[in-house]
């Protein structure tokens, strides 16, 4: 295939990238974002859409292992990239103690938002391991929740926070 | 809102009566309008390009020219539908008093902005419509020096 | 709520893509970290026909000090600035300001670049730019060219950028050590667009306050360089400059809005240069 750096994509076109660890290709509309694409093309519908602006947080996805909101890129713009969702990060364990922190302190509700809520708490967990509530809030400013008040999410995540530091400890 | 100003211009109260009701003017004047089309003596089908920071859409406008009281007052109205993006109507009122350095252009305007663009762009409202009725009085102020609209045989009374 | 239609490319080069401006001019946007154009396209208030992806063009990214100048290409994401010890060392105000720029997933996408490019008269980075007296190095068919980020900004989202140009760095004179640098924002909700802020940045000699410069935001068309306020509170420093605060209204061109009257953006603008100088004395 000719590769015209200079070449118009219109319509449809072709994207190859990993998702969840395994390759992917498919046939998509150029304006397609990456949140539509994996919900509408792969069906994986556990990255929700909320605002589709960038604010609500619902979209959240990871992009070669850092979060982006999924509705403010491209499909195409994914090509050859890595792109975990949280129906990957669920299934190989790395969401495990969130996620149980979550259903201890009953951190969620409807559950919309919890994926992208999900995704930041573990980007802050491993970028400030030694965050406080403050900085927990903080980071999780850009996630709307409308069910919980939020106190409980706030609640999980520092107590997880507070394990690996025992760990570490010991 | 209201935006409301004044602007002088060397220019006869005439020469910009004429420039207001030329359609030719009125295109170079509207900030990205492509074309202007006289439907009627005094209506015209305007198409207007805006492209404002996160606004970068086409709409059509349909514009009443209504000379109130020839030559000094004109109101022009104009009804915009921007499709998707949302609707604006705007009255302009305009009142030419002749003054010794030519023509003192006092302007009091009426805008209204609703439907996505109002609601998403709120905190941007006011100032891109200050700035959208600036740029419309500058550009008339360069269309009038011009000669297509300018008598060259004019004699604008010295201070 | 979802985009309309256009064509895309994707250049691997500056040259490649300055010509694709040129080919499909004027009916294009610039893609870049997309977390204001992307919003833009998904709530059709923009229709371009043609969307140059720029993330493709290594050249536009890096950091480096290049003699007395910092160099900061235009796709540097605003995270890498953020935790970049050559930023913190050579340009501590970007630092500051860095951490109140929305969310950090969008500061993972989002490029120093795209947002002096936007010219949000909200925007941080555009206010600390003119408060640094940074450089914005466009380069077009007729080659590179820079220009003072106090000329860059020419009024509401209009810049010095024309539509066959493109950003490609900023450059920012590096921090010496007699300098101090502030910043002060007010936002209802973290992250949020600021109601007001402040980009201070100021040189010293043994404690006496010489030269400042106060750029602030969201309180004009672009960022406003309050150069009055700023050389009379030089003037005053170490004395009372209560005086020289009350004009500081005549400066700034703010507008209403649902969130402040222009009443309140300059009485915030007051209250915030006032916490920002209380910390140097």
């Amino acid at each position: 295939m000719m590769n015209d750096s200079l070449g118009v994509l219109e319509g449809d076109s072709e994207v190859h990238l990993t998702v969840n660890g395994e390759l992917v290709s498919e046939r998509v509309p150029v304006r397609r974002n990456l949140a539509d694409f994996l919900r509408l093309d792969l069906g994986l519908t556990g990255t929700h859409v909320g605002c589709e602006h960038g604010v609500c947080g619902a979209c959240t996805v990871r992009l070669d292992g850092k979060i982006i909101r999924g509705c403010l890129i491209l499909a195409i713009q994914a090509n050859g990239k890595r792109v975990d969702t949280i129906e990957g990060l669920s299934d190989d364990g790395h969401l495990e103690d969130l996620q149980a922190a979550f259903h201890a302190r009953n951190s969620l509700q409807c559950g919309f938002c919890t994926p992208g809520i999900l995704l930041t708490a573990a980007e802050l967990i491993e970028t400030q391991p030694d965050a406080d509530r403050e900085q927990i809030r903080t980071y999780l400013s850009g996630n709307y929740c409308r069910c919980t008040g939020y106190h409980a999410i706030v609640d999980a995540i520092e107590s997880v926070l507070r394990s690996n530091q025992e760990k570490s400890q010991t | 809102m209201e935006l409301n100003g004044e602007i002088q211009l060397a220019a006869t109260v005439d020469e910009i009566w004429k420039t207001l009701n030329e359609p030719v003017a009125l295109r170079r004047c509207i900030p990205g309008c492509k074309a202007v089309e006289r439907k009627d003596t005094n209506t015209f089908r305007a198409t207007i390009r805006t492209k404002i920071g996160p606004v970068n859409t086409q709409f059509s406008t349909l514009l009443t020219v209504i000379p109130v009281s020839p030559p000094t007052r004109y109101s022009l109205t104009g009804e915009g539908q921007g499709g998707t993006s949302g609707f604006a109507k705007g009255t302009v009122k305009i009142e030419l008093k002749p003054n010794s350095t030519g023509t003192l252009l006092d302007y009091t305007s009426q805008i209204q902005i609703g439907g996505k663009v109002a609601q998403v762009g709120s905190r941007l409202l006011t100032a891109t419509a200050k700035k959208l009725v600036q740029q419309f009085f500058e550009t008339l102020e360069a269309v009038i020096s011009e000669d297509e609209f300018h008598d060259p045989k004019t004699v604008l009374p010295t201070k | 709520m979802k985009s309309p239609a256009f064509g895309c490319v994707q250049p691997k080069t500056i040259n490649d893509a300055l010509e694709c401006l040129q080919r499909h001019r004027p009916d294009t946007a610039v893609l870049a970290g997309g977390q204001s154009l992307m919003a833009s396209l998904n709530m059709r208030l923009s229709n371009p026909a043609i969307l140059i992806d720029i993330n493709g063009i290594d050249d536009l990214s890096g950091i480096s000090v290049v003699e007395d100048q910092l160099r900061i290409g235009a796709m540097t994401r605003q995270v890498e600035l953020e935790h970049s010890p050559l930023v913190a060392q050579h340009a501590p105000l970007v630092s500051k300001v860095i951490p109140h720029i929305a969310h950090p997933a969008i500061r993972n996408r989002g490029t120093i670049g795209g947002s002096i490019a936007f010219a949000d008269p909200a925007a941080e980075l555009p206010a600390c730019m003119v408060a640094l007296q940074g450089q914005i190095v466009l380069q077009g068919p007729d080659g590179e060219r820079r220009i003072a980020a106090e000329e860059f900004f020419q009024g509401l989202f209009e810049t010095a950028l024309s539509d066959n140009e493109l950003l490609t760095a900023i450059e920012i004179p590096i921090a010496k050590h007699t300098q101090r640098f502030g910043f002060r924002e007010l936002a209802r909700r973290h992250g949020d667009y600021a109601m007001a802020g402040v980009c201070a940045a100021s040189d010293w000699s043994s404690n006496n306050l010489i030269d400042l410069r106060l750029a602030y935001l969201n309180v004009g068309p672009g960022p406003v360089l309050a150069e009055q306020t700023a050389s009379g509170i030089c003037r005053n420093w170490g004395q009372n400059y209560d005086a020289v605060l009350e004009g500081l209204g005549s400066e700034l061109d703010p507008t209403d809005d649902l969130n402040a009257t222009s009443d309140m953006r300059i009485h915030l603008a007051k209250v915030l240069t006032r916490r920002l100088l209380e910390e140097w004395q």
